[in-house]
């Protein structure tokens, strides 16, 4: 069930009206979120029913904590080799022969990662377990964040689910806050996603011939992905607010970084900090020699890559993006009057690699880079927008995220506040329905729905 | 309290699309677009003057219909000017090209490619192409549009151009939504009006209907919600399976055996029955009209399939029917144009698969709508053929 869709409105107001009369709404939740998902399909929802239950009888087991995380590594691990790279392991193994194909079940990159969080941070006495099979379905399945986060740590969020179910819940305050964290959510992924989709993928479609329009497919994917995927959590943030939850911040305008380390601070916070917490500090973080911290953090950012999809260039794009933060500690860059500069080159470099995660395959890849390096050939295609517009518009991108950065947090909770009631939730809700309605080309999944 | 608010978010979306259709950020920004027209007594649905907007649909192109109701170009004038010769063409979506802008429609091309051709008559000062086009029209629709309008504009020449299968469909033959042959007490085929007790046509002119028109017509909010009313409820929910792009063309043997053997069947076998009674009937009035208006007239189809070159069988039933229909139509007066077999001798293509690239935009490219491309290609051969006609016409008072 998309986010931008009326079914999934209809499905939060449903929740909102309900937890508002229920004093105890946990199971009223569940249900929700068992509808939620069933929309995906009875594949997807068995998959991942069996995939819950499997993870709560590796708890419920009187194992030691060892065997508990080495069973759920295999299980959940297991799960996401079996489904997203069975493909790329048997074609590298040279395996021959037809074998099926499966569909990768939604969400399964999402909530296998936050399960094997789940018994890690248990092991480690980092959190309570959860107090019974319903709270940890509950914690696993709860709809804003199934099926592309933001990966939940148990310490934070289980809590807030046991609340629910002994009816001591902390109620949402600030209802306009989360209004309007669905309206801006639904507006970059309505407004500015789902328009700029249309535009790369042509630009995709074969590597560009000339510089001109392979940087331009380059600089409107960054956006894309970025509108895309923020617009998502900023959906799931404000769903759960008001449904009386809090789920991470997942972005935090990643654009406006100076440097490769700040980035990854400010994008898929989620994921970023998944990785620091249970791959990159476990393997060593940087202790140790020089480079066994290097190997570490680009082994670690390669995993990131291949998380996202079974294919070579995802890989690489972490890889590539290891190599950077290293390049980014060797020769760190703090004189102030240079961030300009270090922005865009920074910036240029983010640009550059979004190239590999959206290509389809390594020679696409490098051939695009072929395109974007033709400094000779800056054509313009024959019908398209003066090119004028087009610089215009890119710099009127940029000049949004930096507002972004400026008005949000502090700034817009203050005007929320002061202007929270019916006036303000009439014109947000209303805005968000309208939002949805508004029709695209073509349906533009999320993009991280496919991982 | 809630209500007004509501009502302040629908008036920031409003204003928001506004903006966005006013400025550049069309190009880019979503749109609505817009709706054309409305309920037309005579034909069923006809365009409302000075109507503009974006249309977004393949690819991104502003429009406006003329103050006279056409979809180009502007600034026509209902009388003619001595030493101006008008070509009236008239068509479905293809030919009204609004996926591209007015200027690059072959219809426009054709008459600036005209109005430059060196060999034209003395007499002939200025050669205006008007395009009658209109989305979703065949060929019944198309001689009541030249009939109700297009011959008041006192052209010279008009050309029908549809799909060679527009004769199989069942649009010439129901009329419940627009004119369509249906049989009379004698069972001749005869107009029928059918379409005139819609609830639609009845109210249109009321003073209810116009201003719901006119809500359409100036309100993106409301033509928003009102276009997404005609989606299927699935779709409205947000939760119909996702769209796949239109395919390039389908893999086949390039022979088109099952198009080409059903437009053998119905020009030279005369079936079925009642589509061949309704073709003859169309062509007869076309022709009847061309004569009274003293007008040269052509009727062009296309998709009428160009075989490869081995498919035998297929060329020779391509033959026999393109001779039929030929005939036919010199029967009448009326001049045929085989849209693809001109382009495929003019672009050196093999067959018509060959011509896949001048039909659609980025993705679909190969499938939907004449691109850039294609429409400079059919207003090469078409300036061609009407330049050809104008040089061997008798000098008429028209």
């Amino acid at each position: 069930m998309p986010f931008n869709s009326l079914a999934f409105l209809a499905l939060l107001l449903a929740s909102w009206c309900a937890v508002q009369a229920f004093r105890r709404p946990a199971y009223v939740l569940i249900t929700a979120s068992l509808v939620f998902y069933a929309v995906a399909g009875p594949f997807d929802t068995i998959v991942f029913l069996v995939t819950v239950s499997l993870n709560w009888l590796i708890q419920l087991s009187g194992l030691r904590a060892r065997w508990k995380i080495t069973l759920a590594v295999l299980l959940n691990i297991g799960l996401i080799v079996g489904f997203k790279y069975k493909s790329l392991l048997l074609g590298a193994a040279g395996a021959t022969g037809s074998y099926t194909d499966t569909g990768l079940p939604l969400g399964i990159s999402f909530y296998c990662f936050q399960a094997l969080a789940y018994h890690i941070d248990v092991a480690r006495r980092q959190t309570a377990p959860a107090s019974s099979f319903a709270s940890f379905f509950l914690f696993k399945s709860f709809f804003p964040q199934l099926v592309a986060g933001p990966i939940v740590r148990a310490h934070q969020f289980l809590p807030q689910i046991e609340r629910l179910f002994t009816g001591s819940r902390r109620r949402p305050r600030l209802i306009a806050f989360g209004l309007a964290l669905c309206a801006l959510g639904l507006v970059k992924k309505v407004v500015f996603a789902d328009s700029l989709a249309p535009l790369v993928d042509e630009i995709f479609m074969a590597p560009p011939e000339s510089a001109y329009l392979a940087w331009l497919g380059a600089a409107l994917f960054t956006f894309q992905i970025y509108f895309d995927f923020s617009g998502y959590s900023d959906i799931a943030i404000g769903a759960a607010y008001l449904l009386g939850l809090r789920l991470p911040v997942n972005f935090l305008t990643p654009y406006i970084s100076l440097g490769p380390r700040e980035f990854w601070q400010r994008w898929h916070i989620s994921l970023s900090t998944w990785i620091r917490d249970y791959l990159y500090i476990p393997l060593g973080g940087r202790h140790g020699t020089w480079i066994r911290s290097a190997i570490v953090l680009v082994a670690s950012m390669a995993l990131a890559g291949l998380w996202h999809g079974a294919n070579i260039t995802f890989i690489i794009w972490g890889t590539a993006w290891g190599i950077y933060i290293l390049l980014g500690r060797l020769w760190p860059c703090r004189l102030e009057v240079f961030a300009p500069l270090r922005w865009l080159v920074h910036m240029l470099i983010v640009v550059a690699l979004w190239v590999l995660f959206r290509s389809p395959s390594f020679d696409f890849a490098m051939d695009y880079f072929r395109a974007m390096l033709s400094v000779s050939n800056w054509s313009i295609p024959e019908h398209g927008a003066p090119a004028g517009y087009v610089c215009t518009g890119i710099a009127g991108l940029f000049v949004l995220h930096w507002l972004e950065a400026r008005a949000a947090g502090r700034p817009a909770v203050l005007i929320l506040r002061r202007y929270d009631g019916p006036l303000l939730w009439g014109c947000l809700i209303s805005i968000s329905l309208i939002l949805v309605l508004i029709p695209t080309a073509a349906v533009n999944p999320f993009i991280y729905f496919r991982f | 309290m809630l209500a007004l608010g509501g009502i302040a978010g629908l008036a920031a979306v409003e204003a928001g699309l506004k903006v966005i259709a006013a400025t550049p950020l069309w190009r880019v920004l979503p749109v609505i677009e817009p709706i054309l027209g409305a309920p037309d007594y005579n034909i069923g649905y006809g365009f409302t003057p000075h109507v503009s907007g974006i249309w977004v649909r393949e690819n991104r192109a502003p429009l406006t219909i003329t103050d006279l109701g056409l979809r180009g170009p502007a600034g026509i004038e209902v009388a003619k000017r001595p030493g101006e010769i008008r070509v009236a063409i008239t068509g479905d979506s293809h030919v009204e090209g609004l996926q591209v802008e007015y200027q690059y429609t072959f219809t426009a091309l054709t008459q600036a490619m005209l109005n430059r051709a060196a060999r034209l008559p003395e007499s002939v000062r200025q050669v205006q192409v008007l395009n009658l086009a209109m989305s979703g029209i065949g060929p019944l629709r198309q001689l009541v549009r030249l009939e109700h309008f297009g011959y008041s504009l006192q052209p010279d020449v008009v050309m029908l151009i549809s799909d060679a299968s527009d004769f199989l469909t069942s649009e010439m033959t129901d009329d419940r939504l627009n004119p369509g042959y249906v049989p009379d007490a004698s069972g001749k085929l005869v107009r029928g009006y059918a379409y005139r007790n819609r609830l639609s046509m009845r109210y249109a002119d009321t003073i209810p209907g116009r201003a719901f028109l006119g809500l359409l017509r100036h309100s993106e909010v409301a033509r928003l919600l009102y276009l997404r009313s005609k989606n299927s409820m699935l779709h409205i929910l947000g939760l119909a399976p996702a769209a796949r792009p239109t395919p390039k063309s389908a893999a086949h043997d390039g022979c088109h055996q099952d198009v080409l053997a059903s437009l053998h069947r119905l020009w030279v076998g005369h079936a079925p029955e009642r589509h061949w009674q309704a073709a003859t009937v169309l062509l007869d009035e076309y022709s009847a009209g061309a004569r009274e208006h003293r007008v040269a007239a052509f009727y062009a189809m296309r998709n009428l399939p160009v075989p490869k070159t081995a498919c035998a069988e297929q060329q020779a039933m391509r033959a026999a029917t393109v001779a039929v229909i030929t005939a036919e139509l010199a029967r009448r007066g009326i001049n045929f144009i085989d849209i693809d077999r001109a382009l495929a001798d003019r672009l050196r293509a093999e067959s018509s698969d060959d011509l896949s690239h001048l039909y659609g935009f980025g993705r679909q490219l190969g499938g939907g709508h004449l691109n850039y491309e294609g429409h400079q290609a059919y207003a090469t051969v078409l300036s061609e053929v009407v330049a050809r006609s104008l040089r061997e016409r008798p000098q008429s008072p028209n």
